[in-house]
C-alpha cells in the first residue's frame, strides 16, 4: 500500500513538472524576485519548492527566456528575473499549446467516463 | 537572544558555503548572493516581526534541503559515476578483474609456498592476506576509473551529437562472423591480469631453475636493475593490453571503429615492447656464463653467447610478426564485417 502511495506521488510530481515553467513565465511579466515569486505561487495555489525554482529561473535565463538585474537601492540585494523578448513569444506558444493539450486530455477523459457510463 | 541571532548567522553561512563550494567558480558569488537573500527571506516570513531563533533557520533549512541535492539542481547534470548503459559491462569486467587477480595471487601465493624451503607459514598467509586486499582494492579501483572516464567522455559525445537521423543510417545487420565471442576478450584480460601479477610479484619466476646445494636455485633471465626500471613501463604494456580486449568486448563485433582504435593499442603497445625488450639491457648478461658453471656444458658447433646476444632481435622479430598479424586479422575481418 505504502508503494501505491509512492507511485502516486512520483506521477503527481511529474504531472506537476511538466507545468512548472509555464507556471513560472506566466508570473513574470513584471520583474519579479526569487521570494516574491514563490509568494505570490504559493498564494495562487501553485506553490513552488525554493529549491526547485531558484534552480530553474537560472537555467531559463541561461535559455535566454529571462533576463536578470540586481537592484541593490533597497535594504537587502536582491536579483529580479523578467521574461526576455524571446521568452514572452515562447510563453504565448506554451499557452496554446497548453490550451491544446488541456481540451484534449479533457476530451479523453470525458469519453472515459460516457464509456464506463 | 542574541546567542539566537549568532547562531542564526553562522549556521546560514555554513549552509551557503556548503552550497557553493560545490559550484562552478563563476557561478559561485551570484548563487552565494541569491541564496542568502532567499534564506532571509525565508526566515522573516517565519518569524515575522520577532527575531529568528534556532528553530526558524533549522526549519527554513530543512526545507532548502540538502547542501549537495541543491547543488546539484544548480549544476543541473546527472550525478552518477557508471550510468546504466555501461553498468553491465562494468560489473562483468570487473568480475573477470577480480576473479583473475585473485586467482593469479592464489597460485602466486602456492608456487612460492612450495619452491622457498624455509618459509614461516604463518608469516606468508599473512602476507598473502595483505596482499589479495590490496590487490583486489587496486584492481577494482582501476577498472572503475576506467569505466567512469568512459562514461565521462561518452556523456559528453552523446550530447554534442545532435544531428538529424534518417532510417538510412541504421547499420547493416551485421554478419553472423562479425561478432566477438565474449571468451576472446575475457580470456584476454584473464591473461594480461595474470601477466601484470607475474611481473610485478611473481618476477623470480622468470629464470632458470636448478637444483643447488641444498635447494632450488634460479639463474634470472632478466637483469634485475634494470627490470625494476623497466617495470612500470611493462605494466604499461599489460594496461594498454586490458583497455584493448575492453573496447573489443564493450563493442561486441567487428568494424572498422574497433580496427582503428585495437590497431592504435596494438601499435602502442608494440612499441614500448620493443623498447624494453627490444635492448640488450634488460637481459641478464651473464645467463650463459651462469648456465654454463652449474651445469659444466658447451654445446659444440653452437655458439650460445651469439643466440643469447641476438635473443633481443628474436623477441622484436616474434612482436612484429604477431602484431602485424593481429592487425591484418582484425583488419580484414572488420572490412568482411562492413561488407
Amino acid at each position: 500500500m505504502e508503494d501505491l502511495q509512492d507511485t502516486i506521488k512520483n506521477l503527481k510530481l511529474e504531472l506537476r513538472r511538466g507545468t512548472l515553467v509555464l507556471g513560472v513565465l506566466s508570473q513574470l511579466q513584471n520583474p519579479q524576485y526569487g521570494y516574491s515569486l514563490i509568494e505570490r505561487m504559493g498564494n495562487k495555489g501553485a506553490p513552488i519548492d525554493p529549491g526547485t525554482l531558484y534552480p530553474l529561473l537560472r537555467r531559463l535565463e541561461k535559455q535566454g527566456l529571462l533576463t536578470s538585474e540586481w537592484e541593490t537601492s533597497g535594504a537587502k540585494p536582491r536579483k529580479y528575473y523578467a521574461l526576455s523578448e524571446a521568452g514572452k513569444k515562447v510563453y504565448a506558444i506554451l499557452c496554446l499549446e497548453w490550451t491544446d493539450m488541456r481540451i484534449s486530455i479533457e476530451n479523453l477523459i470525458n469519453k472515459g467516463e460516457n464509456q464506463d457510463g | 537572544m542574541a546567542n539566537g541571532a549568532k547562531y542564526v548567522s553562522e549556521i546560514t553561512e555554513r549552509y551557503v558555503y556548503d552550497v557553493t563550494r560545490r559550484l562552478p567558480q563563476t557561478q559561485r558569488s551570484d548563487i552565494e548572493k541569491e541564496l542568502r537573500g532567499l534564506i532571509e527571506d525565508m526566515l522573516q516570513n517565519k518569524a515575522g516581526d520577532g527575531e529568528p531563533g534556532k528553530e526558524d533557520i533549522d526549519a527554513v533549512l530543512l526545507e532548502l534541503g540538502k547542501p549537495s541535492e541543491l547543488a546539484a539542481k544548480y549544476k543541473g547534470e546527472a550525478r552518477m559515476l557508471i550510468g546504466p548503459e555501461y553498468y553491465d559491462t562494468y560489473l562483468l569486467v570487473l568480475k573477470i578483474v577480480l576473479a583473475a587477480a585473485g586467482f593469479g595471487m592464489l597460485v602466486a601465493f602456492l608456487i612460492g609456498f612450495f619452491i622457498d624451503t624455509d618459509v614461516n607459514p604463518l608469516k606468508t598467509f599473512a602476507e598473502f592476506i595483505a596482499a589479495i586486499v590490496s590487490g583486489l582494492a587496486q584492481a577494482f579501483a582501476w577498472v572503475t576509473i576506467v569505466f567512469a572516464l568512459v562514461q565521462k567522455y561518452s556523456a559528453k559525445r552523446d550530447v554534442m551529437k545532435e544531428s538529424p537521423w534518417h532510417p538510412n543510417d541504421l547499420p547493416e545487420i551485421p554478419a553472423i562472423n562479425s561478432f566477438i565471442p565474449k571468451s576472446e576478450p575475457i580470456m584476454g584480460i584473464i591473461f594480461a591480469v595474470l601477466g601484470v601479477i607475474v611481473f610485478n610479484s611473481a618476477s623470480w619466476l622468470f629464470g632458470i631453475w636448478y637444483h643447488g646445494s641444498n635447494a632450488l636455485e634460479v639463474i634470472p633471465v632478466f637483469d634485475p636493475d634494470r627490470f625494476a626500471l623497466m617495470l612500470p613501463l611493462i605494466n604499461i604494456i599489460f594496461c594498454i593490453g586490458i583497455f584493448k580486449e575492453g573496447i573489443r568486448l564493450l563493442l561486441g563485433r567487428y568494424s572498422l571503429k574497433l580496427a582503428f582504435a585495437t590497431t592504435a593499442c596494438t601499435i602502442a603497445a608494440l612499441i614500448l615492447s620493443v623498447m624494453v625488450f627490444g635492448s640488450h639491457g634488460i637481459w641478464n648478461k651473464n645467463l650463459i656464463s651462469a648456465l654454463e658453471t652449474v651445469y659444466g656444458f658447451t654445446v659444440n658447433g653452437i655458439d650460445l653467447y651469439k643466440v643469447w646476444m641476438n635473443f633481443p632481435k628474436f623477441i622484436v622479430g616474434v612482436t612484429v610478426f604477431g602484431s602485424v598479424i593481429d592487425v591484418i586479422t582484425t583488419f580484414s575481418r572488420s572490412i568482411r564485417a562492413g561488407a
